[in-house]
């Protein structure tokens, strides 16, 4: 059952999409700019989003797009990895939280390469549906999964996996 | 190990800290009165835009037939309809134009949305049929760099080899795509209006055979 007006689909969606918003940009303040956003969009173009019968997926869909729009038209001019305050010390991690080491870990992500990984491992969706959410070939959805995994795995480093995860003494490569 | 950081991500993107404290009322509200600002700020450019418009016209209106620009579709004749799909931009042929299409009778509006056009160069503006994308503007010339976000649709392989971008600038509603083909033709093409999906539909229907030659 699609909601007939746009303000009983928010009053329905919002903490999921609210919570989306977060997962996807990982910051509290650039999550509610997002949101904003994106509904502000889907206001706009409420027969269009209600029509399509989704209207959950496809703000979604509206959201991950503005994200990375946003990105584009923003992006830093320092190469991703350098933000402030990020330790460079591999060794640190063992004075943090484990959780933190990852969601560390995941800002330095390029906002293409977590929505990937996001859709890939929170909406878990297939390659063909998130080359359409990205608007790039599933190859390239591929490549930017791997690329965004190697990342993850070259900042948290091998011991810090195996510490997070329980992982081997012997020390595991990836 | 690859197993165990993709488990890790997905118990990290379920975690109870992820969630904003809002409320639907208070952000429906704010998203009218950004939606009425913004309809607002539409209109004063859209007043502005053809304010200028006027002005350059009249600047540059040639006294001289013979030094007259670049023939103009757009400016020929208004609302005239396009005939049989195509357009002819110098010696160049646009392709694929949907039945309905009209050379847009106020270019200057239809243009609000498009950032940059190639300058001194043949273009059209046309209002598309209703039912999704408005307005498609088709210039034989580049820009240097398009506004949005790179995408690769699947057709890019069937425009005949041409070196071909194509973008979509969702905050302003326009899909765009720049191409120079093997015989060193160029192409710019912007379409506003409608969802991404119908924006890059219309591009493919009308780059496909006029990029590729069929």
């Amino acid at each position: 059952m699609v909601a007939a007006t746009f303000d009983a689909f928010l009053g329905e969606a919002l903490p999921g999409l609210a919570r989306y918003a977060h997962v996807l940009t990982g910051d509290r303040h650039a999550a509610e700019d997002l949101l904003q956003d994106t509904l502000l969009k889907a206001f706009r173009g409420w027969r269009r989003v209600r029509a399509d019968g989704n209207p959950v997926a496809y703000v979604k869909t509206i959201m991950v797009r503005t994200h990375i729009s946003r990105w584009r038209a923003r992006r830093p001019a320092h190469p991703i990895g350098d933000e402030a305050g990020f330790p460079a010390d591999r060794g640190g991690y063992d004075r943090i939280d484990d959780r933190d080491v990852l969601h560390r870990a995941l800002s330095t992500l390029s906002p293409l390469q977590r929505a990937v990984l996001v859709l890939s491992f929170l909406d878990e969706q297939s390659d063909a549906e998130i080359a359409i959410a990205v608007q790039r070939r599933p190859a390239t959805v591929r490549s930017l999964r791997a690329r965004g995994l190697h990342a993850l795995r070259a900042v948290l480093g091998d011991d810090a996996m195996a510490d997070i995860t329980g992982g081997g003494e012997d020390g595991a490569s990836a | 190990m690859t197993h165990d950081l993709e488990n890790m991500l997905r118990a990290e993107f379920r975690d109870e800290r992820y969630g904003l404290n809002l409320t639907a009322g208070s952000l429906s509200g704010t998203v009218r009165r950004r939606h009425a600002r913004r309809r607002i700020a539409g209109a004063a450019t859209a007043v502005a835009v053809v304010l200028i418009s006027a002005a350059v016209t009249i600047r540059a209106f040639p006294t001289d037939r013979e030094t007259a620009p670049p023939p103009v579709a757009s400016s020929v004749a208004p609302a005239r309809p396009v005939v049989g799909g195509e357009i002819a931009l110098g010696d160049a042929r646009v392709r694929g134009l949907p039945d309905g299409s009209r050379y847009a009778d106020d270019p200057a509006a239809a243009l609000a949305g498009v950032r940059e056009l190639p300058a001194g160069v043949p273009y059209a503006v046309v209002t598309l049929p209703d039912g999704g994308p408005e307005t498609l503007v088709v210039a034989a010339g580049q820009i240097a760099g398009l506004p949005g976000v790179a995408v690769e649709p699947a057709w890019l392989s069937r425009l005949g080899g041409a070196m071909t971008l194509v973008t979509d600038d969702l905050p302003a509603d326009v899909s765009y795509l720049c191409a120079t083909t093997p015989e060193g033709r160029q192409w710019f093409l912007a379409v506003t209006g409608g969802s991404t999906e119908e924006r890059l539909a219309s591009l493919e229907r009308i780059a496909v055979p006029t990029l590729s030659g069929g």
